[in-house]
C-alpha cells in the first residue's frame, strides 16, 4: 500500500511538493498567529517564525525525499559520489573493473566458442537422424574406416533401417580457364546428398538422382566462398561452363557457407560409383545416412551388422570380419577430444569468473575495512542506514557496469581472436558469434558479487557503535569476522589458482613431451610440395618419368642435399591403408594379417627424411619392372613374422596386389599424429605405381623456405604448365598436427596466470591490510625490544599460512582437473609429483613475494608515532 | 552552539505523536507540537524539521491517516488521525518505553 502511494506521487510530483509547501506554510503561519497573540508585531513574529522553523527548504527536501521522485533525484547524486569516489581510489577501481572484465570476457568467450561448436544444432533436417557410418575389423584393430563402394551399395540395397544412404569423398582439383589457375578443395558427393541432409543451395539446385552415373558427371557446385572470391558473387554464374580439371562442366548451384562437417570444399562434384569397375576390398568412401522415422541409432546399427555377416558368409575373401559402427553425426564432427579440449576450457573458464567474483569480493572488503570510518562519520552526521546501503549499492552497480562494459570488449575481442586460431583445426569454428545470454549471466553474477560484498562497509557501521568508530581513529575494523571472511576468500582464490596453474602445467608439460617425441624421421630444413598430373595430359609411363626426371633436377638444386618423391609426408594429412600378409605364413596357414599404412616412395625420399636403414637396400633408381621389390617399416616386419625371421627375401602381398620381394627395413615412422604410435608401413616403390597428388620432399642444407621457387622452377622446366601447391616445410605440418595442443596450453596458462595475478593481488591486499590493523601492536612489540625483522617474519607467516591452506586444497582439485581432461595429457599423469610440486613451488614463491612487499612497511613503523596514535 | 536539553530523544517522537493522536483524535501538525509542548508540561519542543518527515513516514506506514481540512480561523491544513495499526504500534512503542525507563532509573538508582 505504501509503495503503491509513493508510486502514484511519481505521476504528481508538482502537488505533492505544493502539497508539502502548503502544508509547512500552514504551520509557520499558526506560529506567526501564536507570536502575535502574545504580544509581537507581524514582522517580528514572522522573522521569529521562520527562524524557528530553521530552513523550511530543507525540511521540505527531507520531507518530500519519502517520495520517488526525490527518490530518483537521490539516485543521480549517489551514481555522482559513486565516481567522484572511485576516482579517488584509482588502484581500486583499476583492479576490480579488470578483474571483472576478463572473468566476464573470458567466459563469455570461450562458452561462445562452445555454444557454436558443439550446442548449436547441425544444418541439417532432424539432425538427430543423420548418422555416421564406418566399417570396422576387429581382428585388424581398426575401429574407423572408409567403406568400400561395393558395400555401400549393398546397405543401399538391403539396408531397411534407413531412409537414404549417401557417400562422400574428399579431394581436390585444378580450376582453369577464365582467370589463374588455381587448386581447390573438393567434395564429391553421391546425387541425394543434399536432399538426404536437407541442405539447401543458396541459388541454383543441387545434384539429381542420376548425375552421379558413370559418364553423366558433367555438373559442379560451387561453394559460397569460391563464389564470392573467384566469380564475385555472380548470379548468371549458374548455367554457365566453367573448367574443372581441363574439363568443361555446368555450375548448377552454389552451396551454403556451412555444411555442418566441414567449412574446406570450394566445389563439389558428383561422387561416380561404378561397380563395374569397384573391388569390394577397397575402402574409399565416407558414408552418411538418414535413419528411418522412429528407428533409434543402436536398432538400425543391429541390422546393419547382421546385413555385414550375411555379407562376409557371400563374400568371404574381401569381408572376412568386417562390420559397421554408426555413431550420430553430430558426435562424428565434435569428437571426444574437442569435446574434452572444450569442457576443459569451460571449467577453467568457469573458474576464472568464480576468481573473479572472489576477487571483487575481496577488493570490495579491503575498501570497506578502509571506509568504516568515513561511514561512522556520515551515520554520527545523521546519514540514515537506509541512504549509506543505497550509496553503496549504487557504487557497486556503477562498478559492476564499467566491468561488465569493459568485459564485453574483451568477450569481442576474445570471439574473434578464437574464429581466427581455431578455423583452421575445429569444426564449425568459423561461426563463433557472442553468446548474449551467457554475457547476461557472466555479468549478472559478478554484479551480485559486487552488490553483497559492496555492502559490507555499511553492514560493519551500523553494527559498530558510531563513536566507537570515531574514537577508533584508524584502527577501525570491520571487525574480526571481516577478516577472518577475507582470509577465507583468499584461501578459496589460492585454491582455485592452484587448479589452474596446476593444470595448465600439465598441458604445457604434454606438450613439451610431444615436441621432444621420437618421429622416427628428422623434420628439421625439410620442404615439401604437391604436384597433381592431370590424366588428360600424362600416362602412367610418362608420369612415371617425369617424377624420376624431376628428382634428378631437384637433387641438383645448389643448397639441396637429398630430395625425393612420395605419395604422401608425415602429418601431410590424411592415410591409405591396405592389409598386408606374407606369403609363406599366409593368413590360411594362421599368420597374421596387418593392415598397413602404405607409402609410395623413392629412395630419396627415405635419404631427405633422414628414415634409417635398419636391413637389406632401398630402391634403386629403376628397379627391375617383374620383380616387384618391397620396402617394410620396422614393426611390420616385426608383426608380419612374430618369430623373428629375418625379413628380406620374403614375399609379402598387399590387398589384391601381385606378390612383393622384401628388400629393406626402415625404422618406424609417426605418420598421423605425433601422440600415436607409429602405425606399420609398407613403402612400395614409384617403378610401379604412383598416386594422385605425389608429395616431393628436399632436405636442405638453409631455410628450406628459401627453395620454394627453384622447386616451381624445375617443375615448370619439366612441364611449363604443371602448377604445384601444398608448399610447407615439414616444420610447418607438424606444428599444424599441434596447433590445436598448442592452442589448449596456451589458453589454459593464460588464465591460469591471470588466476595468478588475481591470487596474488589477493593476498597482497590481505596481508597490507594485516599490517595497518596490527600497526600498534607491533609498535608496542617493537619499542619494547622486538626486532622488525622478527615481525616481519610474523606477518610474512601470517599470510602463507593462509595460502598453504588454499594450496593444499586447491592440490586436490588439479588432480581431479587432471583426471578430467586425462584425453588431453601425453607421458603425463594427472598426479604428476614433479608438476604439481613445481606449481606449488611457485604459488608459494609468488605468495611469499605477495606477503613481503607489504610487510616490509613494518620496519618503517616509528614506534612514537604509531603510538602517539593510539 | 551548546544542544538544548528538552530535545526528544531519537526514537520517542512517533511514541508522542501516536499518544497525542489517540488522546486528542484528529489533530494538525501545528496542533500537535503545541499539545505535546504543553502535555509535558512545557519539558518537550517538537522539532519542526523532524516532526514532518515523521508524519509522513507514519502515514506511508499506515500508523496515521492525513486529510485536508479546514481549521476553525478558515485556513487549510492537513488534519492527521490514529489508525487501528497506529493504535498498536501506540502499544508496543509505549510498553518498549515502559521498559527503558524502568531499566534506567534501576540502573540510575542501583549502579
Amino acid at each position: 500500500m505504501a509503495q503503491w502511494h509513493r508510486l502514484l506521487n511519481v505521476f504528481h510530483r508538482g502537488r505533492v511538493a505544493e502539497a508539502i509547501d502548503a502544508e509547512l506554510r500552514f504551520h509557520i503561519e499558526e506560529r506567526v498567529d501564536e507570536l502575535m497573540a502574545d504580544g509581537l508585531g507581524e514582522s517580528d513574529a514572522r522573522n521569529l517564525a521562520a527562524r524557528q522553523f530553521g530552513n523550511a527548504t530543507q525540511y521540505q527536501e527531507r520531507t518530500r525525499r519519502m517520495n520517488i521522485p526525490g527518490l530518483i533525484e537521490d539516485l543521480i547524486d549517489d551514481a555522482a559520489y559513486a565516481v567522484r569516489s572511485l576516482r579517488r581510489t584509482p588502484a581500486f577501481t583499476a583492479a576490480a573493473i579488470l578483474t571483472l572484465a576478463f572473468g566476464i570476457g573470458a567466459t563469455t568467450a570461450i562458452y561462445s566458442l562452445t555454444r557454436s561448436v558443439w550446442l548449436r544444432p547441425l544444418p541439417f533436417t532432424e539432425p538427430g537422424r543423420v548418422v555416421r557410418i564406418w566399417e570396422t575389423n576387429r581382428p585388424l584393430g581398426i575401429t574407423r574406416f572408409s567403406a568400400s563402394v561395393l558395400n555401400y551399395l549393398s546397405w543401399c540395397e538391403r539396408a531397411s533401417a534407413f531412409q537414404s544412404l549417401v557417400a562422400f569423398q574428399p579431394g581436390s582439383a585444378n580450376l582453369n580457364g577464365q582467370g589463374d589457375p588455381e587448386r581447390v578443395a573438393s567434395l564429391a558427393v553421391t546425387a541425394r546428398f543434399f536432399d538426404t541432409l536437407g541442405i539447401r543451395p543458396i541459388l541454383g539446385r543441387s545434384f539429381v538422382a542420376g548425375e552421379d552415373q558413370p559418364g553423366r558427371g558433367r555438373v559442379v557446385m560451387l561453394s559460397d566462398r569460391l563464389w564470392r572470391q573467384r566469380y564475385g558473387a555472380d548470379p548468371n554464374l549458374v548455367g554457365r561452363s566453367i573448367q574443372v580439371n581441363g574439363e568443361s562442366r555446368t555450375v548448377i548451384g552454389i552451396a551454403p557457407l556451412d555444411i555442418g562437417f566441414t567449412a574446406d570444399p570450394d566445389i563439389f562434384e558428383p561422387l561416380t560409383l561404378d561397380p563395374a569397375h569397384e573391388n569390394r576390398g577397397n575402402h574409399m568412401i565416407e558414408v552418411l545416412a538418414r535413419l528411418k522415422p522412429g528407428i533409434t541409432a543402436t536398432q538400425a546399427e543391429g541390422d546393419l551388422n547382421r546385413l555385414a555377416a550375411q555379407l562376409e558368409r557371400e563374400f568371404p575373401d574381401s569381408n572376412r570380419d568386417w562390420r559397421a559402427r554408426m555413431v550420430p553425426a553430430l558426435d562424428w564432427i565434435v569428437d571426444r577430444d574437442t569435446r574434452t579440449a572444450l569442457l576443459v576450457l569451460m571449467a577453467t573458464a568457469g573458474l576464472l569468473l568464480a576468481l573473479a567474483c572472489i576477487n571483487v569480493a575481496n577488493l570490495l572488503l579491503a575498501r570497506a575495512s578502509s571506509r568504516v570510518q568515513e561511514f561512522g562519520v556520515r551515520r554520527a552526521l545523521g546519514a540514515s542506514g537506509l541512504r549509506m546501503v543505497r550509496q553503496l549499492i549504487t557504487e557497486s552497480t556503477v562498478l559492476a557496469s564499467l566491468g561488465g562494459a569493459v568485459g564485453l570488449v574483451v568477450a569481442l575481442a576474445g570471439v574473434r581472436a578464437l574464429r581466427v586460431l581455431l578455423s583452421q583445426s575445429v569444426p564449425r569454428a568459423t561461426a563463433i558469434s557472442l553468446d548474449l545470454p551467457v554475457l547476461a549471466v557472466a555479468a549478472g553474477l559478478t554484479l551480485l558479487t559486487g552488490l553483497l560484498f559492496g555492502l559490507a562497509p555499511a553492514w560493519a557501521a551500523m553494527r559498530t557503535d558510531v563513536r566507537a568508530n570515531l574514537q577508533d581513529g584508524h584502527r577501525t575494523t570491520a571487525g574480526s569476522g571481516g577478516l577472518r571472511l577475507r582470509q577465507a576468500l583468499v584461501a578459496g582464490e589460492f585454491a582455485l589458482a592452484t587448479v589452474l596453474v596446476a593444470g595448465a602445467g600439465l598441458l604445457l608439460a604434454s606438450f613439451v613431451r610431444i615436441q621432444s617425441v621420437h618421429m622416427g624421421f628428422d623434420p628439421r630444413n625439410v620442404l615439401t610440395a604437391r604436384i597433381s598430373l592431370p590424366e588428360t595430359r600424362y600416362t602412367m609411363a610418362t608420369a612415371e618419368s617425369f617424377y624420376r626426371n624431376l628428382e634428378v633436377e631437384l637433387k641438383a638444386l645448389p643448397g639441396v642435399q637429398s630430395a625425393g618423391i612420395s605419395s604422401n609426408v608425415p602429418f601431410g594429412g590424411g592415410d591409405t591403408q591396405n592389409p598386408v600378409f606374407a606369403l609363406d605364413n599366409a593368413p590360411t596357414d594362421g599368420g597374421p594379417t596387418v593392415q598397413a599404412s602404405w607409402r609410395i616412395a623413392t629412395r630419396g625420399y627415405f635419404e631427405a627424411l633422414h628414415i634409417p636403414l635398419l636391413r637389406g637396400r632401398l630402391y634403386r633408381g629403376v628397379e627391375p619392372a617383374n620383380e616387384y621389390p618391397i620396402v617394410l617399416g620396422e614393426s611390420l616386419a616385426r608383426r608380419l613374422w612374430p618369430d623373428g625371421r629375418d625379413p628380406i627375401g620374403r614375399t609379402v602381398r598387399m590387398g589384391p596386389n601381385r606378390p612383393m620381394t622384401v628388400i629393406g627395413v626402415v625404422g618406424d615412422v609417426r605418420q598421423l599424429d605425433l601422440t600415436a604410435d607409429p602405425a606399420p608401413t609398407i613403402y612400395p616403390s614409384t617403378s610401379w605405381t604412383l598416386w594422385d597428388p605425389m608429395v616431393v620432399v628436399m632436405h636442405t642444407a638453409g631455410d628450406p623456405a628459401q627453395l620454394a621457387s627453384a622447386l616451381r622452377h624445375a617443375v615448370m622446366k619439366l612441364d611449363s604448365q604443371q602448377p604445384i601447391f601444398d608448399v610447407q616445410t615439414m616444420d610447418d605440418l607438424i606444428d599444424a598436427n599441434s596447433s590445436q595442443r598448442r592452442l589448449n596450453a596456451f589458453l589454459v596458462g593464460a588464465f591460469a596466470l591471470l588466476a595468478l595475478a588475481l591470487g596474488v593481488i589477493g593476498i597482497a591486499g590481505v596481508v597490507a591490510y594485516l599490517v595497518i590493523q596490527r600497526t600498534p601492536e607491533m609498535a608496542v612489540r617493537i619499542a619494547l625490544g622486538a626486532t622488525p625483522g622478527r615481525v616481519i617474519r610474523a606477518v610474512i607467516a601470517g599470510g602463507l599460512r593462509i595460502c598453504a591452506a588454499g594450496l593444499a586444497a586447491g592440490l586436490i582439485g588439479a588432480y581431479l582437473l587432471g583426471r578430467a581432461m586425462a584425453g588431453l595429457l601425453f607421458q603425463v599423469r594427472p598426479g604428476d609429483p614433479a608438476i604439481l610440486g613445481a606449481v606449488a613451488a611457485a604459488l608459494l614463491a609468488a605468495a611469499l613475494l605477495a606477503s613481503w612487499l607489504p610487510a616490509r612497511r613494518i620496519s618503517r613503523i616509528d614506534p612514537a608515532t604509531a603510538l602517539r596514535k593510539e | 552552539m551548546g544542544k538544548r536539553n528538552n530535545d526528544i530523544l531519537q526514537g520517542t517522537l512517533s511514541l508522542l505523536v501516536l499518544r497525542a493522536l489517540e488522546a486528542r483524535g484528529t489533530m494538525h501538525g501545528y496542533a500537535l507540537t503545541s499539545h505535546i509542548h504543553k502535555a509535558s508540561a512545557e519539558l518537550l519542543r517538537v522539532e519542526e524539521g523532524s516532526l514532518y518527515p515523521a508524519l509522513h513516514r507514519m502515514e506511508q506506514d499506515g500508523w496515521v491517516r492525513a486529510e485536508w481540512g479546514e481549521t476553525e480561523k478558515g485556513r487549510q491544513a492537513r488534519f492527521y488521525s490514529l489508525t487501528d495499526k497506529g493504535s498498536k504500534q501506540l502499544v508496543i512503542e509505549r510498553e518498549s518505553w515502559e521498559r527503558l525507563t524502568k531499566g534506567v532509573s534501576r540502573a540510575l538508582r542501583y549502579a
